[in-house]
């Protein structure tokens, strides 16, 4: 007899995978704290790159920890995977990293495995895993992007010239401008090293402040997909009006 | 009658004969004796703190049992949307910390056949999942779950055991005492759930919520605790007397995956 599964898919996402023909073998998990370096400091807007090296190291470590439990397991593929960030108060160059998921394997033993042999990664719900394939894709890789941007100060000359003035603060503007369009870029390479037809379910965070004043951070958060070889076409969409109870989760 | 049922749930529930017959709860608060110095604490960051975890696990399935007893006494035979949520604070006197914990659910009787017949069955899902397992072949088991603590492997002033003052801080490295300490938290905790899910023959558990919370201790460092909460479930005979429900797979409400779960502060 095989070993119990656990899954942090919900009943109903948990009932369409196995629809889709695959079997939840466990909830895997990878963790990575990181200790955050020196930080530079500019006086105009600039990249933080030790910051984003930071991030970017942290999430490699998590994620190789979680696909090697997936390897472990036989896995296809890890749906459903949450990603978290943490920093705590008493250790501000701490940077706590978790992502978890659920791993499956397809039951009629077709290769979901990506081309390297990994387990595929996606944090798509068991609903939308379960259109993607009825449409004629599968995940392929959940890919990032990110960017930490350091916001130039004003000159005084300018402050002086703004102050009681309502004025568009051109620095803070150009500033988010360049860190999200640097952190889709880099989702975007990621996507295109996997050879991926798209990316879905994209999600761009902004955090203000985060690491001190004058300081944004920008992820974007995806699943690339690519099309499956015997697709049969997008089915007629089946519109449904579900009892779920939001208010009560 | 005063349960937290949508409208949503209270319909389905209307549907599929499930009667809510209200809020049901369980506390328990227990106090441990104050020890300055634990050195089990720093010895072996990750391990679990035994002395402290069982207290603390013990406290915790008596509030689920309080829980379940007055469902029972109120002739419930199922209690859904069960959440346990934990707080510690120091007592205003010396040598004493205290945890409570609570357990709450909507306790439901499935029908007049079975009301007030043994334990009820507990589950963290809310009635729609549990009604839709059913319909499905499955049969719900209760509840499985793992609370423990460990040392983190820093102490009170932040500092992470390992850490080398003199290494070279300019790109960054990991923390892997730390590291491992919160890996062999979520490991334990997942192996807690696999014992208790072969105990009760069960093929899994869905609806899983784990996560994690690092706090001060008052024994001289930081500590880790994981929790984890999940329903098990086993495949049964579908259910007679109506028809498996489809699987809503492009809701018209689209529920993201944020909006559905997350790693709470609160099991």
């Amino acid at each position: 007899m095989s070993e119990p599964f656990t899954s942090d898919l919900s009943a109903s996402e948990y009932l369409l995978v196995e629809d889709a023909g695959f079997e939840p073998l466990g909830l895997v998990v990878g963790v990575a704290v990181y200790h955050v370096g020196f930080r530079e400091q500019f006086a105009s807007n600039g990249e933080l790159t030790v910051l984003g090296n930071a991030m970017y190291k942290a999430r490699e470590l998590a994620m190789d920890s979680l696909e090697g439990e997936a390897s472990r397991l036989r896995a296809d593929g890890v749906v459903g995977v949450r990603l978290e960030t943490g920093r705590q108060g008493w250790g501000s160059q701490l940077m706590e990293f978790m992502v978890a998921g659920t791993a499956v394997r397809h039951r009629g033993g077709r290769k979901f495995r990506t081309k390297n042999g990994r387990a595929f990664t996606s944090d798509l719900s068991g609903q939308e895993f379960r259109t993607l394939l009825n449409s004629g894709y599968r995940p392929a890789a959940l890919v990032m992007g990110y960017c930490v941007y350091h916001v130039g100060r004003r000159g005084v000359g300018q402050a002086v010239k703004q102050v009681r003035q309502n004025a568009e603060m051109v620095n803070f503007t150009q500033a988010m401008y360049d860190a999200r369009e640097h952190a889709i870029a880099r989702m975007q390479t990621e996507a295109q090293r996997c050879h991926a037809d798209g990316v879905v379910g994209m999600r761009i965070q902004e955090n203000h402040h985060r690491w001190g004043a004058h300081t944004i951070e920008f992820s974007a958060i995806g699943t690339a997909v690519v099309a499956l070889p015997d697709a049969g076409g997008i089915r007629p969409p089946l519109t449904v009006l579900p009892l779920d109870d939001q208010r009560s989760r | 009658m005063d349960a937290r049922f949508g409208v949503g749930g209270f319909l389905l529930a209307r549907e599929a004969g499930l009667r809510q017959i209200g809020l049901v709860s369980g506390v328990s608060a227990v106090q441990r004796r104050y020890r300055p110095h634990d050195p089990e604490l720093f010895q072996d960051p990750g391990k679990v703190w035994r002395s402290e975890a069982s207290l603390l696990d013990e406290a915790r399935r008596t509030a689920l049992e309080r829980l379940a007893r007055q469902a029972h006494a109120r002739g419930a035979s199922l209690v859904t949307d069960v959440r346990i949520s934990d707080e510690v604070y120091e007592l205003g006197e010396p040598g004493g910390v205290v945890a409570q914990f609570v357990a709450t659910g909507t306790a439901v009787r499935r029908d007049a056949a079975d009301a007030g017949n043994g334990d009820p069955v507990l589950t963290n899902l809310p009635v729609q999942d549990y009604w839709l397992l059913i319909r499905h072949g499955r049969e719900v088991l209760g509840l499985v779950g793992s609370f423990s603590k460990a040392a983190s492997g820093v102490d009170l002033r932040g500092r992470v055991l390992g850490d080398d003052p003199y290494k070279d801080d300019d790109g960054g490295w990991e923390a892997d005492v730390y590291t491992g300490a919160v890996s062999r938290g979520y490991a334990k905790a997942r192996a807690d759930m696999r014992a208790q899910l072969t105990t009760l023959g069960a093929d899994g558990a869905v609806g899983v919520r784990i996560g994690h919370v690092q706090h001060k201790a008052a024994e001289g460092a930081h500590m880790i605790t994981v929790r984890a909460i999940g329903t098990a479930i086993r495949r049964a005979m579908p259910m007679t007397g109506g028809d498996r429900p489809a699987l809503a797979i492009m809701p018209v409400l689209g529920l993201g995956r944020g909006q559905e779960k997350g790693f709470g502060r609160h099991e």
